[in-house]
């Protein structure tokens, strides 16, 4: 059972009226890749999603499957598989008939359609549940026959539009693994839409990250996340703390960052006398006892300690202003003199 | 406690506006006038006049004809607005649901004098015909069946869009997305997903619809001019013209006992969708 076409969008936007939601979006997803379109709500995600499924007419662009256009072909005709947040199953119909539903419309035959709707509902592990009402279904339940209908089509692209966004915290980790595990088998070629950080690093191949109806950045989760194009990609993967500085030297192997209270290095070149911010991770800051004199250190005293479970979140304050650092480590206290250091790859810079 | 005290003014007034007159009117049934007088008997005498005589069953086939006509024809005609209304998501949506229900800011006797103007023999649509050179002499839109039904249609319309758009809860407009995607084509994903998922709607407009036509009595009397008899218009002239009362009151039950059995369907079918 496999459906892997390649998806290629081509200065894709969409206006309604004067203002643009999407524009020049420039997109080439390979067969088989699992690709996450990442945005705060209302950076034109969903809207990207529809046009693609020809829920929404594009304004500009073009959209190829497998390098055909398919801009204006109608959406009963594009051969896509579309999961909603809100599952949209057919409460008229039992899971085995939901299933079948794009069969049916395709005109497959009962017996072979009978058995892919068996096929994919063993897939998603609803093997029993073929004769239920979608209502008789938990969340979860449904979300995974939403999917199955979605895949039993064989689609060229599957379409995934917030799917774990109305399940609870727990049922999302495990349906999200379910669904890749699933679209790594079948090598089905996947568009998936969050604004969900984490899902968009742990599913994704690459993660197309947008902001105000524009591409902000394209790669893999690491690369997005160790080197984000622009602040807005920096602060909206993961958090982040915010040194304002100046570049004092630069070389071909990085730069030197003056702040207050702070002599910087940074891995990468900026001109010398440029204002930049200097962005570290909470995560890769370590906190020394006592106040100590080094590159990238930066003295302080802890202000607040919060116990949140496997970490512990610090907040220390310096003369550049406050940092948070979250560590497994216990012990620290508010009024603790300490000094928060990092690796010079750590620092990421941008121009302000 | 309280609760239940508060059902109480409810209760009474049921009781007195309601319960105890149907009780009245259920003995009245059983009486027998004579020359407007009423005698102290219990008869079933009214009932079978009803039931044998052909001028009362063709009183009761046409209403329940023209009813069950009138409920298809307007859930025919609203179908489509109520459904655009529910789809829309523009901003004019607003004024287009007030504006689809304005009709009954104005009395029905009104509307179905404007409908007199529009169908009568000298009205404007056999006026343009005349004038078109269509026709030499008048086509008959009023004054018959014909007239009552397109009168009841239109009067029933804005009730019907509002009950259909009540009955429309079910249907979620992502099932139709989802149904394009999965290959339905526009008039597939209508027949499969969008009628289905509409039919409590329709239900539910046809039975209201019908239970308003089979009781209209300004409409078909004027409209009708006289000559389509129905239900309402029957019971009228038996209480005030003929002043048979009992056989009014018997009429009147009858026409319960319709209304109930409309009900009963209705709530079959309803079981099936809950």
């Amino acid at each position: 059972m496999t459906g892997a076409g390649s998806l290629t969008l081509e200065g894709l936007g969409k206006s309604y009226g004067e203002a643009p939601v999407v524009s020049g979006v420039d997109l080439a997803i390979r067969p088989g890749e699992f690709v996450t379109l990442l945005g705060p709500s209302g950076c034109g995600k969903t809207t990207i999603l529809r046009m693609v499924a020809g829920l929404v007419v594009p304004s500009t662009g073009r959209i190829l499957v497998d390098g055909a256009d398919i801009t204006q072909l109608p959406t009963h005709r594009r051969n896509m598989g579309l999961v909603f947040q809100n599952y949209a199953l057919f409460p008229h119909m039992d899971v085995a008939r939901n299933v079948g539903f794009g069969l049916e419309m395709r005109g497959v035959a009962r017996a072979e359609a009978e058995r892919r709707v068996r096929e994919v509902l063993d897939l998603v592990r609803l093997g029993a549940y073929g004769e239920r009402r979608p209502r008789e279904l938990s969340g979860g339940q449904q979300q995974r026959v939403a999917l199955a209908r979605a895949l039993v089509v064989r689609p060229a692209v599957l379409l995934l539009d917030e799917p774990l966004s109305n399940l609870d915290a727990k049922l999302r980790e495990n349906l999200r693994d379910e669904i890749r595990a699933i679209q790594e088998r079948l090598n089905t070629t996947t568009l998936f839409v969050t604004h969900d950080q984490a899902e968009a690093l742990t599913m994704s191949d690459r993660v197309v990250v947008l902001s105000a109806g524009r591409i902000e950045q394209v790669g893999t989760p690491v690369e997005i996340y160790d080197q984000p194009a622009s602040p807005f990609v920096a602060t909206f993967i993961g958090r982040v703390n915010r040194v304002d500085g100046t570049v004092v030297a630069s070389d071909a192997t990085g730069c030197t960052v003056a702040a207050p209270g702070l002599c910087g290095r940074s891995l990468r070149s900026l001109p010398a006398g440029a204002r930049v911010q200097a962005m570290i991770r909470p995560q890769r800051i370590t906190l020394l006892s006592g106040h100590v004199e080094g590159e990238n250190h930066l003295a302080g005293t802890v202000r607040r300690v919060v116990f949140a479970g496997d970490i512990v979140q610090i907040d220390v304050e310096t003369p550049a202003g406050t940092l948070t650092i979250e560590q497994p480590r216990r012990g620290l206290a508010a009024g603790d003199a300490v000094t928060a250091c990092w690796e010079a790859a750590d620092m990421m810079l941008f121009p302000p | 406690m309280l609760p239940g005290l508060l059902l109480l003014p409810a209760c009474a007034v049921t009781l007195v506006a309601f319960l105890l007159p149907m009780g009245w009117l259920a003995r009245l049934s059983l009486g027998r006038a004579s020359g407007g007088v009423l005698l102290d008997t219990v008869t079933a005498e009214n009932y079978v006049r009803f039931f044998t005589d052909s001028f009362y069953l063709g009183v009761l086939w046409r209403s329940v004809w023209v009813a069950s006509s009138v409920a298809v024809l307007a859930v025919l005609a609203a179908y489509p607005i109520a459904l655009f209304l529910f789809r829309s998501r523009s901003r004019w949506r607003g004024l287009l649901a007030v504006l689809t229900i304005a009709p009954l800011l104005v009395s029905s006797v009104v509307r179905t004098f404007g409908w007199m103007i529009i169908l009568g023999d000298q009205g404007w649509i056999n006026g343009a015909l005349h004038l078109a050179g269509f026709i030499t002499a008048p086509v008959h839109l009023m004054n018959n069946v014909t007239g009552v039904l397109i009168g009841l249609t239109e009067i029933m319309m804005p009730t019907t869009t509002l009950a259909l758009l009540a009955g429309f809860a079910r249907l979620d407009l992502t099932q139709e997305e989802a149904a394009r995607t999965l290959g339905a084509s526009p008039w597939r994903c209508f027949c499969r997903i969008t009628l289905p998922l509409t039919a409590p709607g329709i239900a539910v407009a046809g039975l209201v619809t019908f239970v308003l036509s089979i009781s209209s009595f300004i409409t078909p009397s004027l409209l009708g001019g006289g000559r389509v008899p129905m239900l309402a218009s029957t019971i009228y002239e038996e209480a005030l013209e003929t002043l048979n009362w009992p056989l009014a009151a018997a009429i009147s039950l009858i026409l319960i006992a319709l209304f109930g059995t409309a009900l009963l369907a209705y709530e079959r079918l309803a079981r099936r969708w809950a």
